[in-house]
C-alpha cells in the first residue's frame, strides 16, 4: 500500500492510496460547504439532480445501462455532514482494466461520466430542468419525513436537534422541509456554480497503481483556481444546565439518548478521545455493553459514538419504558468509573488492540481507505494509518482519564414507548 | 491423521481455494491472500431458523420458533467469560448471525490469527449453558424483537413472507416472539446443538495471509474423529399459490413501505442447477425492475417510486421467492405495473444487447466480491452448502443464454403467485 497526498498547481488537495490487493478501482470527488440551515436543503437537492442526467449520457436509463455495459460499476451522488460541515460527495466504482472481458477502458469511461455528471447537468432556461427538480424536491420531502421509519437514527436525530437548538450542529443533513418549498431551478443554479467554484476540494483515488494525474487530470483542470478554505467547526464545550426532553409514541421499545460535551482535554487530544470512546461504549467489551447488556440485561444495543469535530459525544440505547431510569443511572455510573480512572489496564489494552485493528483492517476496502484519508484531511491533520496507530500506542491511561474528567451531560432525549405491550397480538 | 487438502483454481476470478474433509466430517474451505492484511474465518452450521421439526434421541420433537437464533446467543458464552471478552484481548471483531437456514459465526483480525481461531473453535465446540444463563438472555433477546417490532422494514417483510407461505417454516419470525422464546431451556438449546452442530453438518471457511497446516491442526484439537451424522429432519413443502393477496399494518411511518413477493415454486433443485436458476432470476429482475429500464424511470419520474426501491432474490433449497421493496404513496398501482412489465416480457422476450449489458453487471459483481474476505467466507459457505465448488458463479453465469432467461421467466411466472404487504402511516 502506498499513500501520497498533495496539492495540485491549481490548489486542489488530492489523494492516491495504491494496492494491488484490488480487483476494483474508486474514485471519490468530495466539495466541502458550511452546514447552514439555509443551504442544507440545496445540496442535498444537488446531490439528486445531478444524479438524473447529464447532457453526454442522457437521463437515468441511458447512465445505467452505461454502468451495467461497463460491469456493474457505480456512480454515487451523496451529501453528509461531519462537524459543521456538509458534503456534496461524487464516487465512482468500477472493475479494474485488468479484469475487462474485451479490454475496454472501463477506468477512462467512468472518468468521463464522474465528468459529465458534476460539469456537464441537463439545463433548461438558465437553471437545472425543471421536472427533475420538482421531482426530486417531492423525494427530498419524503426522504426527510420517513426518518421516522427508523426510530433510532429518528430519535439521535431529535437528541441532536434538542441539544443544538442554537448551533449550526443541528441542522439535518438534508436540511428543512419549510426550505424546499422557496427553490427555484435557477437559483439552485446559482447555487451549484458557486459550489463548484468556492467549496473545499478533496479529490481522492483508490485502486491499482496508475497515471492518476493523466487519468483525473481533465477533471482536477476544469475547477476554477480559486482560494478554497475549509469551513471551520465551532466547539462549545461548557454546559449550562441539563436539557430533558420526552417524546411518546406508539412504540414497543422507548429510545434512550444523551448527548454529552466532551471538553477542551478532548478537543486537545484527539487520540486519548478515541481510546476513551472505546473503552466506555463503542466496542462490544465497553463498560456500556458488558454492564447495561449483558450485566443487567436492559437493552440489545447500548453504546457511544462520537464527533470529534464537533467534540460531541452520544450513547444510544433501546430500553424497556420502565427500564428507562435504571439505563440511564447505569450509563451514568459507567462515565464516573471513567472519570476516576476506574478502567483495568485489561480493558486499557484490549481498546488499544481493538483501536489499531480497526486501522489495520480498513486497508481492506477501498471505501474505507478513502472514507479514513478524508476523515484526517478534515482533522486538519496529515497522518496516515500507519502514524495514527503510533499515536493510539502513545496514549496513557492518564490522558484517557484527563478525557474523561471533562465529559459533561447535556440533554436527554427520551422516546417514551406508549400504547402497550404489542407482543399480545 | 493427516487431512488430504485439495486445490480448487478458478481462471475466470484467478483465486484458488484449498478444501479438505476433516476426520471428524467438518469441510474446511481456505483462500489464502498473500500480502493482505486482514484475515477472516467464519464457521457456519446448515441449520436456521425452518429446522424447527427432527429426530432426537429416537423421536421426532419440534422446538419452539426462535430457538436457532437463541443458540446462536449463548455459544458466544463460556464458563470463563464471553468469546468477546476473548476477542478484545486480540483486537479481533467478532459477530454472528442466523438466518432462515443457517447460523454463522465470524471474526475479522489482523494479528493473531491462530488465537482468534481457537477463541471460536473452542467456543462453538464447547457450549456453556445454565438455567441462569439462558434466562438472562431471554430479557436481552426479548428487547431486540422489540426493536424488529418497530422497524418497518421488518415488519412489512415477515407481513409478505406471512401472505406467500401457509405451511413452511420461512414464514416465522428468526428471533421468534417473545411468547415463543419463552419456554425454551437448556435441554431444548442441547438438542439442537447436538444435532445440528455436529461437524458434518458444519463448515469452516477461512480467508487471507495464513498457514492452512495451522488451521487443519487447530480442527485437530476441537473437532474428533466421527462418522458423518444422519440429520432426520421435517421441513413442511410449501404448496402453490399464495395465502393472501394482501396484507397491511399501520406503524408510525411517513409513506407507505410496501413489499411486493413473487413465489418460485420450483424449489425441487439443488447444486449447480439451483445456483443456476438463482443467477437466472437475479439477471431477470435486473432486467424488468432495474435502474436501467423504462419501468424504473418511467414510476420514478411519476414520483410512484423513489430511490429506496429494490429487487432480490430471496432463497433457500426449499423455498425461494422474489421481492420488490420501497416507499410510495401508491403501492397497488407499483404492483400492476410489475404484473404488466411480466406480461411485457412474456410476450417479448429479451434482446440480445439487453442480455450482455446485464451479464457484464453479474460479471463484474462476482470479480469484486473477491475484494472483501468477508465476502469470499460466506460464499464458500454457502457454496458448500449447496454442494457446489468454490468460485463457480463466473462458470454458472457463462453458460446462461438469453433463451434460459425467457424460460425461466415462463416457470417463473406463470401462473404469477403475487403478494403484496404494506406498513401505512397512523
Amino acid at each position: 500500500m502506498q499513500y501520497s497526498t498533495f496539492i495540485t498547481a491549481s490548489g486542489i488537495v488530492r489523494c492516491d492510496i495504491f494496492s494491488n490487493n484490488f480487483k476494483t478501482d474508486c474514485i471519490t470527488v468530495n466539495l466541502f460547504m458550511p452546514l447552514d440551515i439555509e443551504t442544507a436543503s440545496s445540496i442535498a437537492l444537488l446531490s439528486a439532480v445531478l444524479k438524473r442526467g447529464n447532457e453526454k449520457f442522457g437521463e437515468m436509463d441511458k447512465i445505467g445501462a452505461f454502468l451495467e455495459k461497463n460491469y456493474g460499476a457505480s456512480l454515487s451522488v451523496s451529501t453528509s455532514k461531519a462537524g459543521e460541515l456538509q458534503s456534496l460527495s461524487f464516487t465512482i466504482r468500477f472493475l479494474s482494466d485488468r479484469f475487462a472481458i474485451e479490454k475496454e477502458p472501463v477506468a477512462q469511461n467512468l472518468v468521463s461520466l464522474l465528468y459529465s455528471c458534476i460539469f456537464e447537468p441537463i439545463t433548461e432556461k438558465g437553471g437545472f430542468k425543471a421536472s427533475f427538480v420538482e421531482q426530486e424536491k417531492q423525494n427530498l420531502n419524503d426522504k426527510i419525513a420517513s426518518i421516522i421509519n427508523d426510530k433510532r437514527v429518528y430519535s439521535l436525530e431529535k437528541c441532536k436537534q434538542a441539544m443544538f437548538e442554537h448551533e449550526r450542529y443541528g441542522v439535518y443533513e438534508y436540511g428543512d422541509i419549510n426550505m424546499i418549498d422557496k427553490i427555484t431551478p435557477q437559483g439552485l443554479y446559482r447555487f451549484y456554480q458557486k459550489l463548484i467554484n468556492s467549496a473545499a476540494l478533496f479529490i481522492s483515488y483508490a485502486g491499482f497503481e496508475r497515471d492518476t494525474s493523466g487519468l483525473l487530470k481533465p477533471l482536477c483542470d476544469k475547477f476554477e483556481v480559486q482560494k478554497r478554505p475549509l469551513p471551520k467547526t465551532t466547539v462549545i464545550n461548557e454546559v449550562s444546565g441539563i436539557k430533558e426532553v420526552t417524546e411518546e409514541m406508539n412504540v414497543a421499545q422507548s429510545k434512550l439518548n444523551l448527548g454529552f460535551r466532551l471538553g477542551k482535554a478532548a478537543q486537545d487530544d484527539l487520540f486519548a478521545t478515541k481510546m476513551f470512546n472505546v473503552i466506555f461504549g463503542s466496542s462490544p467489551t465497553s463498560k456500556l455493553f458488558m454492564n447495561v447488556r449483558e450485566k443487567l440485561s436492559l437493552c440489545y444495543y447500548c453504546s457511544s459514538i462520537c464527533d470529534t469535530l464537533k467534540n460531541v459525544m452520544f450513547v444510544y440505547s433501546g430500553v424497556e419504558t420502565e427500564n428507562v431510569g435504571k439505563a440511564q443511572d447505569e450509563i451514568l455510573k459507567q462515565l464516573e468509573h471513567m472519570k476516576n480512572g476506574e478502567f483495568t489496564d485489561e480493558e486499557f489494552d484490549n481498546a488499544r488492540a481493538y483501536l489499531i485493528d480497526s486501522y489495520v483492517q480498513s486497508a481492506d476496502s477501498l471505501s474505507t481507505l478513502l472514507f479514513m484519508q478524508t476523515a484526517a484531511y478534515l482533522a486538519g491533520h496529515k497522518l496516515t494509518d500507519i502514524q495514527q496507530i503510533e499515536e493510539i500506542k502513545k496514549v496513557t491511561k492518564q490522558r484517557v482519564t484527563a478525557v474523561a474528567r471533562e465529559v459533561a451531560l447535556d440533554t436527554v432525549y427520551l422516546l417514551k414507548g406508549v400504547g402497550g405491550d404489542k407482543n399480545a397480538n | 491423521m493427516q487431512t488430504k487438502i485439495r486445490s480448487i483454481y478458478n481462471k475466470t476470478t484467478d483465486e484458488t481455494c484449498l478444501e479438505a474433509v476433516h476426520s471428524s466430517g467438518l469441510t474446511v474451505r481456505i483462500v489464502k491472500k498473500p500480502g493482505k492484511s486482514i484475515k477472516t474465518a467464519m464457521l457456519a452450521t446448515k441449520y436456521g431458523s425452518i429446522n424447527r421439526e427432527f429426530e432426537y434421541n429416537g423421536q421426532f420433537i419440534t422446538i419452539p420458533n426462535g430457538t436457532a437464533h437463541f443458540l446462536e446467543h449463548k455459544l458466544f458464552e463460556g464458563r470463563n467469560g464471553n468469546a468477546f471478552d476473548f476477542y478484545a484481548k486480540t483486537g479481533a471483531k467478532a459477530n454472528a448471525y442466523t438466518s432462515n437456514d443457517k447460523t454463522a459465526y465470524y471474526f475479522t483480525c489482523t494479528d493473531k490469527f491462530e488465537e482468534n481461531l481457537e477463541i471460536l473453535l473452542s467456543f462453538i465446540s464447547n457450549p456453556y449453558l445454565t438455567d441462569e444463563n439462558v434466562e438472562k438472555e431471554k430479557g436481552i433477546i426479548g428487547q431486540e424483537i422489540k426493536m424488529y417490532e418497530d422497524e418497518p422494514s421488518w415488519q412489512g417483510y415477515f407481513g409478505l413472507v406471512g401472505c406467500l407461505y401457509g405451511t413452511h417454516p420461512v414464514k416465522y419470525d428468526i428471533a421468534g416472539t417473545v411468547q415463543d422464546i419463552a419456554p425454551i431451556t437448556v435441554d431444548t438449546l442441547m438438542s439442537c446443538y447436538n444435532t445440528f452442530y455436529h461437524p458434518s453438518n458444519m463448515v469452516l471457511a477461512v480467508v487471507g495471509d495464513i498457514d492452512d497446516k495451522a488451521v487443519l491442526k487447530l480442527c485437530d484439537k476441537y473437532f474428533k474423529p466421527g462418522c458423518t451424522l444422519k440429520i432426520n429432519q421435517k421441513i413442511d413443502l410449501e404448496p402453490r399459490g399464495v395465502i393472501k393477496e394482501y396484507t397491511e399494518k399501520t406503524m408510525p411511518v411517513s409513506r407507505p413501505v410496501f413489499y411486493i413477493g413473487i413465489k418460485d415454486n420450483d424449489t425441487q433443485l439443488s447444486g449447480t442447477e439451483l445456483a443456476k436458476k438463482e443467477t437466472e432470476i437475479e439477471m431477470l429482475l435486473e432486467m424488468l425492475f432495474g435502474t436501467s429500464t423504462p419501468f424504473y424511470k418511467e414510476l420514478y419520474d411519476k414520483g410512484i417510486i423513489n430511490s429506496e426501491f429494490e429487487s432480490d432474490y430471496e432463497m433457500s433449497d426449499t423455498f425461494a421467492f422474489c421481492l420488490l421493496a420501497g416507499e410510495s404513496d401508491k403501492p397497488l398501482e407499483v404492483l400492476e405495473r410489475v404484473k404488466k412489465e411480466i406480461e411485457n416480457f412474456l410476450s417479448n422476450g429479451v434482446s440480445e444487447q439487453r442480455f450482455i449489458q446485464v451479464r457484464n453487471t453479474l460479471y463484474g459483481d462476482i470479480i469484486s466480491s473477491c475484494d472483501n474476505v468477508s465476502k469470499i467466507a460466506s460464499m464458500l459457505i454457502s457454496s458448500k452448502f449447496s454442494e457446489r465448488k468454490p468460485f463457480d458463479h463466473a462458470q454458472i453465469l457463462a453458460q446462461i443464454t438469453a433463451e434460459d432467461i425467457t424460460n425461466r421467466a415462463k416457470q417463473l411466472f406463470s401462473p404469477l403467485d403475487i403478494a403484496v404487504s404494506v406498513i401505512k402511516g397512523e
